[in-house]
Formats: structure tokens, C-alpha cells, sequence
């Protein structure tokens, strides 16, 4: 008869001495540590970006919200788990230990069967493939929560010897599972029935009532959950709007694969050391595959750049996502850098230091997507549009997974405060107040409740009020060249704007609208004099009007460059490669964005 | 071991007992200041039937406070630090014994060892209301939404049930919930986006309707029933939304078209008149009378739209009905007429008794509920008096509203505590037609409306609960396209 223990061997396994127990914990250990380092150096801020769209409560009503459903305990459990994602290492930590936990539990539940260790490697499969999940933003941990406890009541019940005990405890696990963990019960109950079908000779009718019992709980969560594949299926722990691939699907088959086969292939003798490791080698060739590919089609890598640099912008690490520019990949991450560089008031100036791809570049169209919502918040609030600014940071605050962000929430209470909606902001601050990491900051901001003076004099708030634009007009989307002037003229100290409209007109390649905005500004507060970017503009819309050119304080600098460029153009038309020619002087030029890129 | 937890059960049974019978501090010192609490219900009227009023202490400094509840029958205390949650089989004896007249509230707080004693108020207890309100839970946002879903709520105590959650239906908009009569067995919905359509319930019977034709320019968008439940009014609207850069409104919701139409359940089809259909005016916000023989609705000049958002000005209109033959009158008759004083009317609403329509007027447009001038106005149907609910109305938004059945009662959506939440205040409307000060919905904890995050939309009184399969009409709502309705020609 097989018997369990959760930690070593006991009863009539044959016990592993001392030494082998404590060889075995530090291979783990050493486990642990590995996927730790693997998740802290390649998917660190994949952790720091879920945990801003997860609002976690510290409030009885937040308890009551989420504990009292199907599965509430572990959900409660995982969003408890992912607020201390925000922490360094805490993402990759919490991880690397769930996954490492739920790698062991398999593995001893594999070994209860007497079987030898030929099986530990694939063992991990179940692990792999959670793993893998951990890095998919609409998976929520809570399935790992779930297949734990799974894990740890078999392993509670098959230490039972009578077949009537066991059946007993199944079949109350069957239950308190349902409640405490969703449709988990059911994979809990088939694993069950392939023990007591395998692992026993003498087998009672019993055996099917925890099955039939998980069945019956999942049909009436039909009624109870979004979606009625929800209830008896994984994809209770997958964003149900989406349908997961397949490969989620795998622990819910391996697992009862891995103890039938276990039980199948027990060998009676110790297999040959060749024959071990020829096993052991596919099984670990199969599993580096199978997390490779798994990491490749499931986690979102491609968006890895423009998590980090939403995490930075959060953050104001403008300085980080400058650094890393090199890395983007995507119009996003591209937004992000030209926001930070317009943060760091050096838009202009930088604009083609860094590669540019059109006006896209400034703003990508907005989709409706979270990630692209905070983003809009962010360049508005730059911009002083704080209305646009706001609404995006509800759009943002309201359509996340895990009920709300509270990085937008922030952004929500500055808002207010900025328009002296005092009300609204402290309804704000108060929720805030209920999450551990961002009380401080919430409690910070009382003092500017119902002060229209501090918040006048704030250095933040003060100058975004200041900023609000006094004819007020109705708008639909993201900033136009004509939305931007407007912010200019309210405000002509309102460099960002003026920078981004500059940036606009230039990227746009608009040479008619240039000259309008350069004319609409020039000698103003807000452009007293050109810099480069704009004088190397002049020349090459303006090329035949050097009166003009004199008129806009053109310098003899830029006018020698433009005159050099010029001249290597037409000694180089026919040049196929004249682009790469041009480049290694040119490249940062205005000239070289308008005629190349 | 039995004397020990007996001594525990003692305890916990005293403790009970004195709950509601705390004595009153014989030394208290009168306070010099107001009553403050929070849902403000000093002085306001309830119905017979409603849940107990808890409410909080909103001085800060009370470390203690007991409250005596008391009519001339009878009288009991509730205290708390600064939570009063009142038991509620004492509310119910109190309330019922007092229908017609009103109960008494004295506080007492502690403040820094002292007991003080507020001037007591009265809340004036009248007759009952609708035994269910219903309205929909949605973030008071812009265009995005995320979890929202129709409620009912039992008004007697603090049961709250989902109706239909749009977690059930792939996260779509679930909207214009309607009600025959305050019938909960006879209702409609209209859901959008994912799986659109308009979900019509007669008892056992769902039904789902694809309410696109070829000659509406819309599918179907605010609903009225007909008192015999044969037909729904409907408007039918091409609206934009638009957001402030600058304004104490954030929102912008307007027409650049809209039409009225009569839709008949039983032949399932729409019908309307030119009168109704003008290519020159914007028609909406239909309502029948209770008698179904009159159709109220709101009509506007057509203006260049966004352009001249804010010079739409809607009239209060009125057109005789024929349900037997489906005709309607030839002629419009404006009971309130936007250009006398440059406001807009909006949700047309008529007692049941028949002999007052209130509506919601505020500066332009139509979608008032981000209006921050948008009030409740009456009209006497028989004098043609038109008058503002002072009493009931605020410096912020009231929009939304619904008649109860005996027509004592209204029920409406205001913004009134932080400007953006909307929350479902109720008011008696004596003989004369006068409202009475309003009541916030009252909760079992009241710190639950600064937790809740969102907007309780289209409040309406429902005379029972709302029993209906959420199940089926989510799987109606995913596997049918809905029945197609036609249009007849005028």
C-alpha cells in the first residue's frame, strides 16, 4: 500500500537515510534559487507592472468581496500575494516559492507511489507550465494557490490506510477544495480515482463518489460563474473574457497521467544507471523545451520593454528609460521615451539624438488597452491637459483585471485636486488609504483637501492648475496639433506642450503647419529663440527664403551644416547608399529625418 | 468547564440585552451646535416600510455615543463609538407605530470625558413604499467600463440581489432596465456592444430582440411601457460623447439625431408618426401616461452638433395615443417650452395617479446626469403649474427619477455628496405636490457609499422581487442573434 508522507519518507517506504533527505532539500533549494535568479534578471518588471493594476484593500468589505464566492480564499490569498509584487525581488521571490512548492508536492506525491525517482523530472511538468502562466498578465495566481492546496489534500489523503477513511476525506476535500479553491476539486478528484484505480488491488465503488460529488459542485458553479467552461476547467483562473491555449491545459493532464504512469511503470528493480540516465536526459530535454517554447508563445515578451519603461514612468525613472532606449521595440515603449525626454524638458533638443517613427511615435492611437491608457494619462498630465489626463487615468483605473490601479488612482486624486474637486479626491484618497503601500502617499495628500492656496502654491499641482485651459472646448481622443496651441496660449510657460507640438509638427513632416506654429510663437514666452531642431527645419522648408532665415535667428552654425548637407546631396544624388553615407554626420539632423527617415 | 462558557454566554446575552437599552447620561450638557450625521436624515420623511436608518456621528471627537429613538408608544436607545446601527425589529415597531405622525432622535456623544445633548430632529414616517428598487451599479466613468450589472433592492432591509451582471455575458453594456408598471415580472433590458440586443421578460418568458431596421437610425434606446403592457416606447438615438478640457462637467453626451417610436410586443414591430420622426427636431425620452392614452416626450431644434452642443434646448412635449388603433394624435402640445426661460427638459415622468409629470431641467442638452445645474421640476398635469422640487434638490446633479406606486414616493439619482458618485436619494411628495427633504437609500453600514466606487443609474421603484433566470438569459443573450422586429411605415 502506498503511503504519503509530505516531507521524506516514512511507514514501509523504504526510508531515504539522512543524507539523501538532505541531498534532495538542497537540490531543491538550489531549484528555488535557480528559477529565482531566472525570474529576478529576465522578468523582474513583468512583477512591477502587474502589481499597478492590482488595487489590494486592507477593509472587511474587500474580505467580504472576495472571500465570499467560489474559490474566494485562494483569490483573496493571490491578490494578498501579488500586492508585495510592488517590493524589489518580491515578484520573483513569491514565484520562484510557489513554483518550486508546487515542483516538490508533485514530486512527492509521484514517489508515494513507490515508484523511483525516474519520474521527478517530469514531475516538474505541472510546475513548468505554471511557471510559465506566471509570466501571462491574464493569469491570476490564484491557480497556483489551488493546485497547491490540491496537491497538499492528496497527499494528506492517501497517508490513509482504510478505504473508507480515505473515501471520507476525499470526498470532504472535494467540498472545502470547491469553496476554498474553485474547480480545482475536480482535477483533485480525478487524481483520487486514479490512485485508488491504480494503487490498489482491491478497489471499494466509493472511490467514484468524490468524482461524482466534484461534478455535481462544478454543474451548479455553471450558474455561478462567467462562463460555465469556468467551472469545470483551469480557465476558472484565466481572464475570462480570453480563452487560454492549450498548453495551459497540461497539469491538468499530466498530473493524472504522471501518478497512473507511476503506479504503470514501477519498476521492480532499479533500472540500469544508462538506462536512468538516458530517461532522465529526455525528460529534462523535454521539460528546457517545453519552458522555452512555452516562454516564447505564453509570456507576452515582446511588451517586455514597455512594461518597464510604464513601471519607470510610474516610477519618473525618466533618466532609466533614456538609458535603455536602445531596447525599444514597439511605438509605446517609443512614447514612453520621447515623455521621459519631454520630462527631463530635453524633447527638442534629444528629439533625433534618439530614432523617431513619426508622429505614432509621440502618441500611438489608443486601443482601448490599459497599458495605452495610463500612457495617454501620462503624456496629458505632461502636457498640463489635465481633463484628458484624467479621463485616461479612469479609463485606465477602471478596466483592469484586479479591480482597479493604483498608479492611476494617484493620478486620480491629483486631478481633483488640481481642479478642486475636493470630494472626489478624498473618496480617492481614502481607498488609497486601504492598501499598504500607498497609504503614506494618500495620507500625504489630505493636507491639500479643500486648500485652494496650497494647492495654488504646490510646486506640482500648483503649475498644472495654473496650466488649465481657460476657454474650455470639447474633446474626443489624444492631442492635436490645435489642442497643443491651445495649451500653449493659456499657458506659454508650458514648455512640454510646446515641445510636443514642436515635436508634432516636425515628425509629422508637415512643413506648412512648421512654419504656422514657428510664426504663432516665435519671439513669444513660449519660443524666444529657435533651438536647433527648429533652425535646421527653417532651412529645409524655407531653402530659397534666407531673408527668412535671418528674420527667425537662423545661426551662421546651422546655416554652414545646411549649406555642407546640401552640398553632399547634390555631389551625391546618384548615390545608392547616400543615406549611409550622410549619416555618420547628419544622422541627428532635422535634414537627414525629413529626406530619410 | 460548563460554569466557564455559561459565564461567556451570560456575558454575550447581557451584552444583547443592553444593546438597545443603554441609559441615558443623566449629566449630559445641551450642545451648542447642530446635529451632525451622515446620511443626513434630520428632518426628512421615509415611508413606513424602509430599512433602519443607520447613520454615523460625523463629530470626530465623539469617543462615545447613544442615541434615543421615540414615538408617543414607544422608545429605545442604540449606541455606538459613532456608528448607529439600529436593530431592526425596534425600527420596525417604531416605525409602524408611528405611520401618519413621526419618531424623535436625540443624540448624546462623549466628548473628552463630558456627555452632551443634541436638540433632538424628527423624521415624519408616511405611508409605504414599493417593496424593490432596482438600478444598475456602474463606474461613473467616461467610455470604458468594466463590471456593471442591474440590482434590486429590497427596501425594507438591506438584501441586495444581481438582477443580470455583465460578468455573465462576456463583460458587455447592460443598460435602460424598464419596468411595466413597477411589474417585477414584466421587464426589458437592453444589452450592447458583445451580444447585443434588447432582453424583453414576461414572467417565464425571455425573449431577445435584434432591434435594428432598415428605417430607424438606431436600434431601440429609451424605453416607457405601456400601462397594458403592449407596447414600449422607445427613442431612437445616434449619440456622441465628448469630455471637457475645462469645465465643472466632464462629460458631454449629445444627439446628432433621434426619433421617437411605439414598438408592439405582440406583433413585434415598430410604428411612430411624422409628428415624431421630424428630420428638423431632435425627439427623445418618451413616457405614457398611466392611462396610455398620451405620449409625453422631449423635442428639440436640430442644431450642427458638436458644434452647438450647448444651444440644444429640449421642449416637454405631448401627443394623444389610440392604443387600439396605434394612431396618434395630429397635433404636439408643448407643456413646457424651452425657449421662455433657456432651459432643456428631460426624463418626463408621470405619477401613476396621473396628475403630475416631473422631469429634470437643466441648461441644455439632454443627458443631463452630468449637468451640474440639472434639478427635478414638477408639473400639476391638471393647473399646468410648473414648479422646482426646492427642497428635494441640490447644488449638484439630480437627474434620474421614478414614480412609486401610490405616488406618494420618487425616487432619483443625484451627485449631491461628492459630485461624482451618483446615489439614489428618495422623497415624499405630499397632497399639494410638494416634495418633502430627501433620504439617502439607507445601508446597513453607511461607510458602505464611500467604499462602493460606483454610480447607482436608473433608479426604479419595483412592487416585488425580481425572480428571473440570470442563467438563461445569459445563455439567450450568447446563442441568439434576436428575433428581428419590423418597422410600419406611418
Amino acid at each position: 500500500m502506498p503511503v504519503s508522507p509530505l516531507f521524506g519518507d516514512t511507514g514501509k517506504q523504504p526510508s531515504m537515510s539522512a543524507l539523501k533527505f538532505k541531498q534532495t532539500i538542497i537540490y531543491w533549494i538550489i531549484g528555488w534559487i535557480g528559477l529565482y535568479l531566472i525570474l529576478q534578471y529576465k522578468f523582474a518588471y513583468q512583477f512591477f507592472y502587474v502589481e499597478q493594476h492590482l488595487l489590494f484593500e486592507w477593509t472587511t468589505e474587500y474580505v467580504k468581496t472576495h472571500l465570499l464566492q467560489i474559490g474566494g480564499p485562494t483569490d483573496y490569498a493571490a491578490r494578498f500575494l501579488m500586492q508585495f509584487y510592488i517590493l524589489p525581488h518580491g515578484g520573483p521571490l513569491i514565484t520562484a516559492t510557489l513554483i518550486v512548492a508546487t515542483a516538490y508536492l508533485t514530486d512527492r506525491l509521484i514517489r508515494s507511489s513507490h515508484s523511483v525517482q525516474q519520474w521527478t523530472i517530469l514531475s516538474c511538468f505541472p510546475a513548468m507550465v505554471l511557471f510559465v502562466y506566471h509570466l501571462d498578465y491574464y493569469y491570476c495566481i490564484q491557480g497556483t494557490l489551488a493546485f497547491l492546496s490540491a496537491l497538499i489534500a492528496l497527499l494528506l489523503g492517501i497517508r490513509l490506510s482504510s478505504d473508507k477513511k480515505r473515501s471520507i476525506f476525499y470526498s470532504l476535500s472535494v467540498v472545502i477544495l470547491f469553496f476554498v479553491a474553485g474547480p480545482i476539486s475536480l482535477l483533485f478528484a480525478i487524481v483520487a480515482l486514479v490512485w485508488e484505480l491504480f494503487g490498489y488491488k482491491q478497489r471499494s465503488p466509493v472511490i467514484v463518489i468524490p468524482v461524482i460529488l466534484a461534478g455535481l459542485l462544478s454543474t451548479w458553479a455553471i450558474y455561478r460563474v462567467p462562463e460555465p467552461r469556468m467551472a469545470f476547467l483551469p480557465d476558472f483562473y484565466y481572464y475570462s473574457r480570453l480563452r487560454p491555449h492549450l498548453f495551459f491545459y497540461l497539469p491538468w493532464i499530466v498530473l493524472p497521467l504522471l501518478v497512473g504512469l507511476a503506479f504503470t511503470f514501477k519498476p521492480h528493480k532499479p533500472m540500469k544507471r544508462y538506462l536512468l540516465l538516458i530517461g532522465l536526459t529526455i525528460q529534462l530535454f523535454l521539460l528546457i523545451d517545453s519552458t522555452i517554447w512555452g516562454i516564447k508563445k505564453i509570456a507576452d515578451t515582446e511588451s517586455t520593454t514597455a512594461k518597464r519603461f510604464s513601471y519607470y514612468a510610474g516610477q519618473q525613472k525618466w533618466d532609466d528609460i533614456i538609458r535603455e532606449r536602445s531596447s525599444i521595440k514597439d511605438f509605446i515603449s517609443q512614447n514612453l521615451l520621447n515623455l521621459a525626454l519631454c520630462e527631463k524638458g530635453s524633447l527638442l533638443s534629444n528629439l533625433l539624438s534618439v530614432t523617431q517613427y513619426g508622429p505614432r511615435g509621440l502618441l500611438v492611437e489608443w486601443n482601448r488597452s490599459e497599458i495605452v491608457s495610463m500612457l495617454y494619462s501620462d503624456i496629458n498630465y505632461c502636457i498640463g491637459n489635465i481633463a484628458l489626463s484624467q479621463r485616461f487615468a479612469f479609463e485606465a483605473h477602471i478596466t483592469n483585471l484586479y479591480g482597479g490601479n493604483p498608479r492611476m488612482l494617484k493620478r486620480l486624486i491629483q486631478t481633483n485636486l488640481i481642479f478642486g474637486a475636493y470630494a472626489v479626491a478624498e473618496k480617492y484618497i481614502a481607498q488609497l488609504e486601504n492598501t499598504l503601500f500607498y497609504r503614506k502617499w494618500a495620507t500625504a495628500q489630505r493636507i491639500y483637501l479643500y486648500n485652494d492656496s496650497l494647492v495654488a502654491n504646490d510646486r506640482e499641482l500648483g503649475t498644472k492648475r495654473r496650466f488649465l485651459l481657460q476657454n474650455d472646448y470639447l474633446s474626443s481622443s489624444g492631442f492635436s496639433l490645435d489642442e497643443l496651441k491651445k495649451l500653449i496660449d493659456t499657458d506659454p510657460h508650458n514648455k512640454a506642450a510646446f515641445e510636443y507640438g514642436a515635436a508634432l509638427c516636425l515628425l509629422m513632416k508637415e512643413p506648412n503647419e512648421t512654419r504656422k506654429f514657428i510664426d504663432r510663437y516665435y519671439g513669444t514666452e513660449a519660443l524666444p529663440q529657435l533651438p536647433v531642431v527648429l533652425q535646421e527645419a527653417i532651412t529645409i522648408i524655407e531653402e530659397q527664403d534666407t531673408d527668412y532665415w535671418k528674420k527667425r535667428g537662423i545661426t551662421n552654425e546651422t546655416v554652414s551644416r545646411f549649406i555642407e548637407f546640401r552640398k553632399l546631396i547634390l555631389q551625391n544624388k546618384q548615390h545608392q547608399n547616400i543615406a549611409t553615407m550622410l549619416a555618420p554626420k547628419f544622422k541627428q539632423s532635422y535634414w537627414f529625418y525629413y529626406m530619410f527617415d | 468547564m460548563i460554569s466557564k462558557y455559561t459565564t461567556y454566554l451570560s456575558i454575550l446575552l447581557l451584552q444583547l440585552v443592553t444593546a438597545c437599552s443603554h441609559r441615558l447620561p443623566d449629566s449630559a450638557l445641551p450642545a451648542d451646535q447642530k446635529v451632525r450625521i451622515w446620511p443626513d436624515y434630520t428632518e426628512t420623511s421615509v415611508p413606513v416600510n424602509i430599512a433602519p436608518l443607520n447613520f454615523r456621528n460625523e463629530n470626530e471627537r465623539a469617543q462615545q455615543t447613544i442615541v434615543l429613538f421615540e414615538n408617543k408608544k414607544t422608545a429605545f436607545t442604540v449606541s455606538g463609538k459613532r456608528h448607529i446601527c439600529i436593530p431592526a425589529a425596534r425600527w420596525k415597531e417604531l416605525l409602524e407605530t408611528s405611520e401618519g405622525d413621526s419618531i424623535s432622535i436625540t443624540l448624546y456623544d462623549k466628548q473628552d470625558g463630558k456627555w452632551f445633548r443634541y436638540a433632538p430632529f424628527r423624521i415624519a414616517v408616511a405611508e409605504p413604499v414599493d417593496e424593490y428598487l432596482a438600478y444598475r451599479l456602474i463606474e461613473p466613468g467616461y467610455e470604458l467600463w468594466n463590471q456593471m450589472g442591474i440590482y434590486q433592492r429590497k427596501l425594507s432591509d438591506f438584501e441586495e440581489s444581481a438582477i443580470i451582471e455583465n460578468r455573465q455575458t462576456a463583460g458587455n453594456c447592460i443598460n435602460c432596465h424598464s419596468f411595466c408598471n413597477r411589474d417585477p415580472r414584466k421587464m426589458m433590458f437592453h444589452m450592447r456592444q458583445t451580444f447585443p440586443g434588447t432582453l424583453l421578460i414576461d414572467g417565464n418568458r425571455i425573449e431577445k430582440l435584434n432591434t435594428e431596421t432598415e428605417q430607424t437610425i438606431s436600434a431601440l434606446v429609451y424605453p416607457s411601457w405601456h400601462p397594458s403592457g403592449r407596447f414600449i416606447a422607445f427613442s431612437v438615438n445616434q449619440t456622441k460623447q465628448a469630455f471637457h478640457s475645462n469645465d465643472r462637467n466632464r462629460v458631454e453626451v449629445f444627439d446628432e439625431a433621434s426619433d421617437v417610436v411605439v414598438y408592439d410586443v405582440e406583433k413585434k414591430e415598430v410604428f411612430t408618426t411624422a409628428l415624431l420622426t421630424s428630420p428638423t427636431v431632435f425627439e427623445t425620452f418618451p413616457t405614457f401616461s398611466p392611462d396610455g392614452k398620451q405620449l409625453f416626450f422631449c423635442a428639440a431644434d436640430r442644431q450642427t452638433m458638436p458644434d452647438r452642443y450647448d444651444s440644444v434646448r429640449y421642449n416637454l412635449c405631448r401627443i394623444s395615443f389610440d392604443p387600439e388603433t396605434r394612431t396618434f394624435g395630429d397635433r404636439i402640445d408643448t407643456l413646457y417650452h424651452a425657449g421662455q426661460d433657456g432651459a432643456s427638459a428631460s426624463f418626463p415622468r408621470v405619477s401613476p395617479d396621473g396628475k403630475r409629470l416631473l422631469y429634470t431641467r437643466s441648461g441644455y442638452g439632454n443627458f443631463s446626469i452630468w449637468h451640474k445645474d440639472a434639478d427635478l421640476w414638477m408639473i400639476d398635469l391638471e393647473s399646468g403649474r410648473d414648479y422646482p422640487l426646492t427642497v428635494a434638490n441640490s447644488p449638484d446633479v439630480e437627474s434620474y427619477h421614478s414614480w412609486s406606486s401610490n405616488s406618494r414616493w420618487i425616487v432619483f439619482s443625484s451627485r449631491r455628496d461628492d459630485g461624482l458618485f451618483t446615489r439614489p436619494y428618495i422623497a415624499y411628495i405630499d397632497l399639494q405636490g410638494v416634495a418633502r427633504k430627501p433620504f439617502l437609500l439607507p445601508q446597513e453600514n453607511p461607510d458602505m457609499y464611500h467604499h462602493r466606487m460606483k454610480s447607482f443609474n436608473i433608479p426604479e421603484f419595483v412592487s416585488g422581487k425580481i425572480e428571473i433566470d440570470n442563467y438563461e438569459i445569459s445563455r439567450l443573450a450568447k446563442n441568439s442573434p434576436g428575433a428581428n422586429i419590423t418597422f410600419k411605415a406611418p
